[in-house]
């Protein structure tokens, strides 16, 4: 039960018994001072009832004593009727001003005072005695006193009570000595000895009340009555009250009814005074004390109130304190959780290289008490993860740097490796080595791909030699030349595509790590074919491969690692080309997919989009040109080389491309300067290669720059007329292309199949010159030929297509002539650019 | 420009406050005027009776002392004038200090006139003493009237205090001037030859009647502010007062004096009955402007307990309606929230960077 309240719901129920006590006692407290004030009430207006019915009664008093008066004749009728009109006006305000607020008995009492109607009747009349108006009179004032039951009301234990009880006293003593002035009158009128008795009789019965009153009433009271028994004294003389006992007679003797009269009815009016002043007295205090318990009640309800109010705000206030930093801290927790998440989803997803610093807000409890202890320590804890996460990402980071250090530099190693690779293959003659040689520069390529593997693994992204677009068939001999069983791949390329300089580097790369993975993932015996298809969006490279294939499930991971995004250090090793695949796609937003080829084995699809292929030069013949002048001449031919001993396939193919190259007259002045210096460098058995009859070199040292001394003599050259190595290359490689092709045709060579590249003499001042155009027509069969792809195995079955380069002799056009001298600009800079980074790398 | 709009809503909001604190105060503070000004006008009202009470003072010595030089230059005996003196310079210093107020000034100068000539007068016979006399006294009566409208005591509205300025200020005044002239008019009569004695006799009955009818008025206003008061003094404290002053009455009309113009007059004991009356009626009034003076000293007081509880009011309610305006004017303003510190955009994928714009990374 408790465990399920929250820590409001806690306090309150910590609160609520005392509170409830709280509320309980002061309920207590305040109905019994609210019954207290009500007794008060009831007591103060009991008294103010008596004096008003008081005040009636000394009225009839004085009625009383007028009619004794009246029938004595010291008083005239109409003192008595005036008397008794003020009696009758007293019964009606009585009766008006408390309308059903007095008791039964005292409504009735007073109704009672009708009764004298008649005894008033017959006192105007003439007919009543003296006996019946005091009977009468003193009958009716006697219930109208009991009637007020002042002593049933007073509780005397209490000083409210006992000046009830006073009171009641002073009424009937009041009302004796009323009465006592009445038989005063009769008895000095008269003198007769009866009312001298009864005069006597009634002064003794006032005895006991005068008695009380003196018991019950304060000492301000009884000295009030003492003036008041003075005034009677004054008024009769000194001694009359003992002389009367003993003698009445006599103490009457000097009294005259004319002269006691008057001074009676002033007596009979003082007791009136002492009643008021108990009356007032017992209102007075009452009035206080109601007013007392009243403002106690209200003090206690409204303190109680203040301190329940209090309480819950303490109590609210206090469960905020305590539930506000759980909150926070509740917050916190998530929050760090919510970072620890997140950052779990980001290590997986770690091809974004910048890492954000984990921000965490602080958590603000301030206090000392427990909560806030917890507090710290949740920062704390909160500060420690946070570094934890930074010190994972910036680890990581530095392990891919690492990755993509050490595979940059073996790129670079691979680099000069293949350069020195290349020059010894220029060197060397013996067919036998030379074959040696290309395995090694085979394997060198391989490496080189492994290194750039390893790079794009980091997270980096290698060097992009290209410039210029590229067809998709030389990409992927490119890719060809860097696996190991190129020779069991069948490359069935329809159509020209372009691709795009960015994607160039990066696809060859894939489609190398697709054409591996298939080649070492089907029989030997089985071949692999890549195969194009296009779209009105796209273009697809298939890679198929015939051998056991893959499973569905193994199938539906390989895929879904390709699309997703995945860590290196959670991706299992076999699968580390598709790793590569998967990230280069994403990196060019390329399309990869794993399949089942019918009949067993695995299709990889890539679809390259149209917005990566350069498809508005695809078409134009300037564009294979701009290829020739701007790609990586050395690793395109090694390639091709690569390739060539199974498959006489040209990688340019093109044989337009020749033709524009060798076109007039722009190409041909950068040409000939270039081949006549070429001519120069090249050593003496290569360079007279028809009249010698030795292999032709077909390497140019120049163009690969690969010795210093080379380079700077060439680049000082290229100051007087700009030297382009790699359109210089080109150039030789289309000769040497074409020696071969004379080599390989040499068993049915067409005369006229013999490339025409050699320029006119106008364009060949210097003397080396005109042995350049002798190059190809002299370019026997008999010439010893390096064939890198015929040591290695069977010749491909699909026919080599041959070089067209009659086709190339198209007229000169102003357009295609301005691309090429900007071709030529760009392979300037181009130049120069390589020559800094030899420079600074040897 | 969201700036100008926060504060232009938070101006709105502050006057909306404005609004909402004077609509609340605007009623609070129409009640407390009201309240004030009546309560006010009350306090003034029985400032003004305290006034007129504190006149009545002294022109109660003043009724003694010109009832007793009455009553002396009637007898013809020298009347102490030091007396009288005295008592004209108290009056007259009363009557400078609130007159004014009372606009009793020129009633005060008249009969302080006559009283001043009176004094000056030399022995003269007992008639025309008592006529002059009469003159000064009538005018004396008149004043008490005056100050009695003036100081407003006429409009009380409690029974008690209005019985007891009734009292005060009319009965016992014409009670203690009636016996006066009562007893004069015995000596008068005693000194005269008895050609009349019819005449006499009838002088002497209505005389007496002026003294009987004001003082029995006066016990009976007095016994009806004992019954409709709610002090605890009143009542004990008139009562051996009013009883003194009865019996002295009772004894001067119905015994001392002989109205049937025969029967000479016993001038020892009617100057001691004189004397008795005299006295007692000094008291009475005393006591009564006592009383009345207690009654409306504390009815000033419950005034201004009034007063202070209708301010106490007034502010309670203005701080009430100002609360929320303190509030919204102190509480620090809301500022708008700071950003959150915004996680940098992620950096465009590196590969996006066209990799021909970057250095090469390594020889190749």
């Amino acid at each position: 039960m408790l465990a399920r309240l929250r820590i409001r719901g806690k306090l309150a129920v910590l609160l609520i018994a005392p509170l409830v006590a709280i509320v309980l006692l002061t309920v207590v407290v305040v109905v019994d001072r609210v019954g207290q004030a009500g007794r008060a009430a009831d007591t103060a207006r009991t008294a103010r009832v008596a004096g008003d019915v008081g005040a009636l009664i000394q009225d009839l008093q004085q009625e009383r004593l007028i009619a004794v008066g009246y029938l004595v004749q010291v008083v005239g009728r109409s003192r008595l009727l005036l008397q008794t009109a003020a009696v009758t006006d007293r019964v009606t305000n009585l009766r008006l001003d408390y309308a059903d607020d007095l008791s039964p008995e005292v409504a009735e009492a007073i109704d009672d005072v009708k009764s004298l109607a008649g005894l008033r009747a017959s006192l105007v009349a003439g007919t009543a005695d003296v006996e019946g108006v005091l009977t009468q009179f003193t009958a009716v004032i006697g219930w109208l006193i009991d009637a007020l039951r002042l002593m049933d009301a007073a509780d005397a234990t209490t000083a409210e009570g006992r000046q009830l009880l006073a009171l009641d006293a002073l009424l009937r003593v009041d009302e004796g000595n009323s009465a006592g002035a009445a038989l005063m009158t009769v008895m000095v009128a008269t003198r007769a000895q009866r009312d001298l008795a009864r005069y006597a009789a009634n002064a003794a019965a006032v005895q006991p009340n005068l008695d009380r009153f003196t018991a019950s009433g304060t000492p301000e009271q009884v000295d009030l009555y003492g003036l008041v028994t003075a005034a009677f004294a004054s008024r009769v003389g000194g001694g009359f009250v003992e002389s009367v006992e003993t003698d009445p007679a006599a103490a009457i003797a000097d009294l005259r009814v004319a002269t006691l009269f008057p001074s009676l009815e002033s007596y009979i009016a003082l007791g009136r005074f002492v009643e008021k002043r108990i009356v007032t007295d017992v209102t007075a205090t009452m009035t206080d004390l109601e007013r007392r318990q009243t403002t106690t009640a209200y003090g206690l309800v409204a303190g109680m109130l203040v301190l329940l109010l209090l309480v819950i705000l303490l109590s609210t206030a206090i469960a905020r304190t305590v539930a506000r930093p759980l909150t926070l801290l509740t917050a916190s927790a998530a929050r760090v959780a919510q970072v620890a998440e997140d950052e779990l989803v980001r290590v997986a997803d770690d091809e974004s290289a910048a890492p954000e610093p984990v921000r965490l807000e602080r958590i603000t409890v301030g206090g000392r008490d427990e909560i806030g202890d917890l507090a710290r320590t949740f920062e704390r804890v909160q500060r420690t993860a946070a570094q934890l996460v930074e010190r994972q990402v910036a680890s990581r980071r530095n392990v891919a740097q690492m990755f993509g250090h050490v595979g940059r530099r073996t790129q670079n190693l691979v680099g000069r490796q293949l350069g020195l690779i290349d020059q010894l293959e220029r060197d060397e003659t013996e067919p036998d080595r030379l074959r040696q040689l290309y395995r090694l520069d085979h394997v060198a390529s391989r490496l080189r791909r492994n290194a750039s593997s390893l790079v794009v693994l980091s997270g980096g992204t290698g060097t992009n030699p290209h410039l210029a677009p590229l067809a998709l068939a030389d990409a992927v001999r490119l890719a060809l030349g860097e696996i190991e069983e190129y020779d069991r791949v069948d490359v069935q390329l329809t159509g020209t595509i372009m691709l795009a300089p960015a994607v160039i580097s990066d696809l060859v790369l894939m489609l190398a790590e697709l054409m591996e993975n298939a080649t070492s993932n089907s029989p030997p015996h089985t071949r692999v074919a890549v195969t194009t298809g296009e779209s009105a969006t796209d273009v697809r490279v298939s890679i198929v491969d015939h051998g056991i294939g893959m499973p569905a499930e193994r199938l539906t991971v390989e895929n879904a690692r390709l699309e997703r995004r995945e860590r290196i250090d959670l991706a299992p090793t076999e699968v580390l080309g598709l790793f590569v695949v998967g990230r280069l796609a994403r990196r060019h937003g390329l399309q990869v997919s794993l399949s089942d080829t019918p009949g067993g084995g695995v299709t990889a699809t890539v679809v390259v989009g149209r917005e990566l292929l350069d498809g508005s030069a695809a078409p134009e013949p300037q564009s294979r040109e701009t290829i020739a002048s701007v790609i990586d001449i050395g690793a395109l031919t090694r390639a091709t080389h690569s390739i060539d001993g199974r498959q006489p396939w040209n990688a340019f193919a093109a044989p337009r491309t020749l033709a524009a190259v060798a076109s007039p007259p722009a190409i041909a002045a950068v040409v000939a300067p270039l081949d006549a210096d070429a001519t120069a460098e090249i050593p003496a058995p290569l360079r007279q290669p028809s009249r010698q009859g030795q292999a032709l070199r077909r390497r140019v040292p120049g163009a690969q720059l690969s010795a210093g001394t080379q380079a700077a003599r060439n680049a000082a050259q290229f100051v007087a007329a700009p030297p382009d190595p790699s359109s210089a290359q080109a150039l030789v490689e289309a000769f040497e292309d074409g020696v071969r092709r004379a080599q390989h045709d040499g068993t049915a060579p067409p005369a006229d199949q013999t490339p025409p590249l050699p320029p006119t003499p106008p364009l060949q001042p210097t003397p080396q010159s005109q042995s350049t155009p002798v190059r190809p027509a002299t370019a026997g069969r008999n010439l010893s030929r390096r064939v890198p792809g015929a040591t290695l195995q069977d010749p491909g079955a699909i026919p080599r297509p041959g070089l067209h380069l009659v086709e190339s002799q198209s007229s000169p056009d102003p357009d295609s002539a301005w691309n090429l001298v900007e071709q030529f600009e760009s392979g300037v800079l181009r130049a120069l650019r390589e020559l800094r980074s030899e420079g600074s790398s040897q | 420009m969201a700036q100008h709009a926060t504060r232009s809503r938070s101006l709105i909001a502050v006057l909306l406050h404005c609004l909402l604190a004077f609509a609340l105060m605007a009623p609070t503070t129409l009640l407390f005027a009201r309240v004030w000004g009546s309560v006010g006008e009350q306090a003034r009202f029985a400032q003004s009776e305290r006034n007129g009470i504190q006149y009545l003072r002294s022109l109660g010595q003043l009724t003694i002392a010109l009832t007793d030089a009455q009553s002396a230059a009637v007898a013809g005996r020298p009347f102490p004038r030091d007396t009288i003196t005295r008592v004209v310079e108290a009056t007259a210093s009363v009557d400078a200090r609130i007159g004014g107020d009372l606009r009793t000034h020129e009633r005060w100068s008249g009969l302080r006139a006559k009283i001043e000539a009176l004094a000056a007068l030399s022995v003269v016979d007992p008639a025309t003493a008592f006529s002059t006399f009469g003159e000064a006294t009538d005018m004396l009566l008149a004043l008490y009237k005056e100050v009695r409208d003036n100081s407003q005591l006429t409009r009380e509205q409690d029974v008690d205090a209005s019985y007891l300025q009734e009292g005060a200020a009319q009965q016992l005044p014409e009670a203690v001037v009636a016996a006066g002239r009562f007893m004069d008019l015995a000596v008068i009569a005693a000194g005269r030859p008895r050609n009349d004695p019819a005449g006499t006799a009838a002088n002497l009955l209505n005389a007496r009647d002026a003294v009987t009818y004001p003082a029995n008025n006066l016990a009976a206003g007095l016994q009806a502010a004992v019954d409709g008061t709610s002090s605890r003094t009143l009542s004990g404290n008139l009562l051996s007062r009013l009883d003194r002053f009865r019996r002295g009455m009772e004894t001067l009309t119905a015994t001392t004096v002989p109205v049937d113009g025969r029967t000479a007059v016993n001038t020892a004991a009617l100057r001691d009955v004189r004397n008795e009356v005299q006295t007692a009626a000094s008291e009475l009034a005393a006591t009564i402007l006592d009383e009345l003076d207690l009654l409306i000293s504390a009815r000033i007081e419950d005034l201004d307990r009034q007063r202070q509880t209708a301010a106490v009011t007034l502010a309670v309610a203005v701080l009430l309606a100002l609360v929320p305006l303190t509030v919204r004017l102190v509480r620090p303003r809301r500022r708008p929230v700071a950003n959150p510190p915004v996680p940098p955009a992620p950096q465009p994928a590196e590969d996006v960077v066209p990799t021909w714009r970057r250095e090469p990374t390594g020889a190749r």
